[in-house]
């Protein structure tokens, strides 16, 4: 009998499609692939004002899931949910309330310093009670144990996008949602200091996306794919020179992850987090200050060539090969006190 | 499992079961308030209130249900009837926007003919008219807004102290931002020193490519002109000695003809025929005077310049020969001392009939190897023989400096003997106008006698019968200093010294 786990996911209100989703799928197979009956548990969440913020809690800790063997929470504030037998890997909380609380409120009324206390307590009080918190990425558990004096548990977990692999190196790219907090404009900004005739490919769409295409109107080495395909993200990355990604306080950074895996450098930031952690100065990219001038710089000894990249993108490659679906899988079908002796196929 | 102690210090320890009954309490009531504030939510009465029929509620009950429950309600409870349709829309809308007052509205239905009529009990509704008249009344007015005052005057110490930290927090960031620019500038001004230095070092590596490519050239050139040197020096030494090897060949050849000519004399005068007539001593003296003859061919050919020189030089006369020939009716003309033959030969390529005399056999011989008509002889004894008014013109280049001077005399009147009307008589001779020429020229062939001027030379011509004698100064200096001076002296001198090194006299015959 194989154990029914359900993965609670949350379905935003905006029908935004990211890195999230892919996160569930992923998750799913790797469970499925251990030998357990996972599924998907979709419910709406809601965080386009507090009021609904507050609904969303209470519809996740109302949520009876006592027909499942085991539930596995991620985002906030699915974690809120009420079972006997949970586990967390938690990817983040409402980071509106944590890290970009200054950026998003330069002048916090008192309403809102009360709703952070709220949400900050919750969070603190809900993540006490699974069985085990695990978390993405070590960006994740220094948030929670500064805000929340919580600790928890690093495990990474790959990219769900399939069939990377290693190309010609043509041009730089940029993956992702544009949105401020992956400063995008930074990379445009830091071509103006690049001499090289390199095109830098950015791909994705975003509320941000009108700005940033006004920012890069000057430089025709800039284009913007708009939307692609999973297969034409794939290709993208096989055929770049390099990865430019260079967001703040990233949690995960798959982006890093998905270049890696295919054979590419990957240039980032200091204050980028995670991706920081994952990439090594000037081994496998470059870790620049967050600054035009200085990522131009780095842009320009991969564009000339004298950085080797085919090197950079093998050794980036070889750093992150521990990272699998399959001991995700293991590590939280052991946390849920299942074994996952049954396997659909061979590693 | 216990963390709890290490749950974050800013937040209060709360349960979370009770939180959330708490925002579950908050999430009803802002239902509650939303359906109050819409109008759309009021119309399904007896869905949303079925207990407002149940019972009888008592006044401060009935103050809390949502308006449109509010409506119905009041109607049963006052007026013991459900509201008419368009009653309770009207009811409903005026207290939504505000025209009336929940109170106003109990009052009103108590009071009114209906309510009294029925007189129907609200527990508590009397107790609550009393207390809105307190609370509407001028000292609870003016207790409310000295409240509110109050209120607001106890919060001012908390604003400024709220303002101050503002601005306080505001300082700091743009303190920080101004390190953060300086920290930038900094970065920037090391950026800019390694551009500049690498530029310097690129600018001087430049520079010693360009000196080094310099010097490459400069030897690249260097050898290129030692080539050419070498190869222009060795061209002029083929040259000269390909010269000196054809002087020389001249030379045996005229050796040659020299003893041929000797040789068949010697067996003329030793033949039978010729020893009767004594001849021996004869042919002996005229033996002696050809044996020069080598030498000063030689002679001439060194110093007198090239062939094509010469026919050059002397092709000028050709048109006065022209014009001569036609006046004379086809008339030959003659040449004496016709040397190698170069006027000769300038003459037959103008299809002018010409005989040239001269004294030198070996010259006559190679004129006569070029097909020339050329003659061995004096040119006095030559003159003396042809017959009257038979030529068009006398030419006579370089011979009359050789003669003495009555022969020059006796040579002038044959001449104008043996021309025909219309002809001339032309002489060549250098010119002792140019002092040089006098001094040091003129003396170079040892066979010259005296330099004629060209004065003498034409009042001979003049005194003898000819007339419209004409001088023609010839071959000045190639002198590549000369200029054109206003200093009469100077041009003078320049004249003397760089002036015409022969000169031509032209005699015409009359008709």
């Amino acid at each position: 009998m194989k154990p029914r786990v359900g993965i609670l996911a949350c379905r935003s209100a905006s029908g935004e499609q990211g890195g999230a989703e892919r996160f569930f799928v992923g998750l799913r197979d790797a469970l499925l692939d251990a030998g357990a009956a996972a599924e998907i548990v979709e419910i709406d969440s809601n965080e386009s004002d507090f009021g609904q913020i507050r609904q969303s809690y209470l519809r996740f800790y109302d949520l009876n899931l006592d027909e499942f063997d085991g539930v596995i929470s991620a985002k906030a504030p699915s974690y809120v949910v009420r079972h006997r037998n949970h586990v967390c890997y938690l990817m983040h909380t409402m980071r509106v309330f944590y890290d970009m609380f200054e950026s998003t409120f330069p002048k916090p009324t008192t309403e809102v310093i009360g709703q952070r206390r709220l949400i900050h307590a919750l969070d603190t009080a809900a993540l006490q009670r699974p069985q085990q918190v695990f978390a993405i990425g070590k960006e994740v558990v220094e948030r929670l144990h500064r805000f929340n004096g919580l600790d928890a548990t690093v495990m990474r977990h790959p990219t769900s996008l399939r069939g990377l692999h290693e190309g010609s190196f043509r041009y730089l790219f940029l993956p992702g949602r544009l949105h401020r907090w992956k400063r995008t404009d930074l990379a445009i900004k830091a071509m103006r200091f690049v001499t090289a005739p390199v095109e830098l490919v950015i791909a994705g769409t975003g509320e941000d996306e009108e700005q940033f295409r006004r920012l890069a109107a000057e430089d025709s080495r800039i284009r913007f794919t708009g939307r692609v395909s999973d297969e034409a993200l794939v290709e993208l990355y096989a055929n770049a020179l390099a990865v430019i990604f260079t967001p703040q306080n990233e949690d995960l950074g798959l982006v890093a992850l998905e270049a890696f895996q295919s054979g590419k450098p990957v240039v980032t930031c200091t204050d980028s987090g995670e991706p920081a952690r994952i990439v090594e100065d000037r081994r496998s990219g470059f870790v620049c200050r967050p600054d035009p001038a200085h990522i131009g710089a780095c842009i320009e000894q991969l564009a000339y060539g004298s950085a080797d990249v085919a090197e950079m993108g093998r050794t980036g490659r070889a750093a992150i090969a521990s990272i699998s679906w399959d001991n995700v899988a293991t590590v939280l079908s052991g946390a849920l006190g299942f074994q996952s002796q049954e396997r659909r196929h061979a590693p | 499992m216990d963390r709890t102690d290490t749950a974050s210090a800013n937040s209060p320890k709360l349960d979370l079961d009770e939180m959330m009954e708490r925002i579950r309490a908050e999430v009803a009531e802002r239902k509650r308030q939303a359906g109050e504030a819409s109008p759309t939510n009021g119309l399904d009465v007896s869905n949303t209130v079925p207990d407002v029929m149940a019972r009888v509620l008592t006044a401060r009950e009935l103050l809390a249900l949502p308006v449109a429950e509010f409506v119905r309600a009041s109607y049963i409870a006052l007026l013991g009837r459900e509201p008419q349709p368009d009653e309770f829309t009207i009811l409903r809308d005026r207290l939504l926007v505000g025209h009336v007052g929940r109170m106003r509205v109990l009052r009103e239905f108590r009071t009114s003919r209906e309510g009294r009529a029925r007189g129907l009990h609200v527990e508590g509704l009397t107790r609550e008219f009393v207390w809105d008249r307190i609370c509407w009344s001028p000292p609870a007015k003016f207790g409310r807004l000295a409240g509110r005052v109050a209120k607001d005057f106890w919060r001012l110490p908390r604003n400024i102290r709220q303002f101050i930290a503002r601005v306080e927090a505001l300082e700091r960031r743009a303190a920080e931002a101004g390190l953060a620019i300086k920290a930038i500038h900094s970065n920037r001004a090391a950026d800019r020193q390694t551009a500049a230095a690498h530029t310097s070092q690129v600018q001087s590596e430049l520079g010693q490519l360009r000196g080094r490519t310099d010097a490459i050239n400069r030897t690249l050139s260097d050898r290129a002109r030692a080539i050419e040197g070498s190869a222009a020096r060795t061209k002029a030494d083929i040259n000269a000695q390909i010269a000196e090897i054809h002087t020389s060949l001249i030379d045996h050849w005229r050796n040659i003809v020299d003893y041929k000519l000797r040789a068949e004399a010697l067996l003329v005068s030793a033949s039978p025929e010729s020893a009767t007539a004594a001849s021996g001593p004869a042919t002996a003296r005229t033996e002696k005077a050809h044996l020069l003859d080598p030498l000063y061919l030689s002679f001439e050919d060194r110093y007198r310049g090239t062939r094509a020189d010469i026919k050059q030089r002397q092709s000028i006369f050709v048109p006065l020969v022209e014009t001569c020939v036609r006046a004379t009716g086809e008339a030959p003309v003659v040449d004496l001392g016709c040397g190698r033959g170069e006027w000769l030969e300038v003459l037959a390529e103008s299809g002018i009939a010409a005989q040239g005399y001269d004294m030198n056999r070996i010259a006559v011989e190679e004129c006569r190897k070029r097909g020339l008509d050329a003659r061995l002889g004096e040119a006095i004894e030559a003159l003396a023989a042809l017959p009257d008014n038979s030529c068009s013109v006398v030419t006579g280049f370089h011979i009359i400096e050789h003669l003495p001077f009555e022969v020059l005399v006796a040579l002038i009147d044959h001449a104008l003997r043996v021309l025909r009307p219309g002809g001339a008589v032309v002489l060549e001779t250098p010119n002792p106008a140019n002092v040089i020429v006098a001094a040091e020229r003129f003396y170079f062939d040892p066979t010259h006698r005296n330099p004629l001027p060209s004065e003498l030379t034409a009042y001979l011509l003049k005194s003898r019968g000819f007339g419209g004698i004409e001088v023609l100064p010839l071959h000045p200096v190639e002198w590549e200093s000369r200029q054109d001076y206003v200093d009469p002296m100077l041009a003078y001198l320049q004249d003397k010294l760089f002036g015409p090194q022969d000169y031509g006299v032209v005699g015409r015959k009359g008709a």
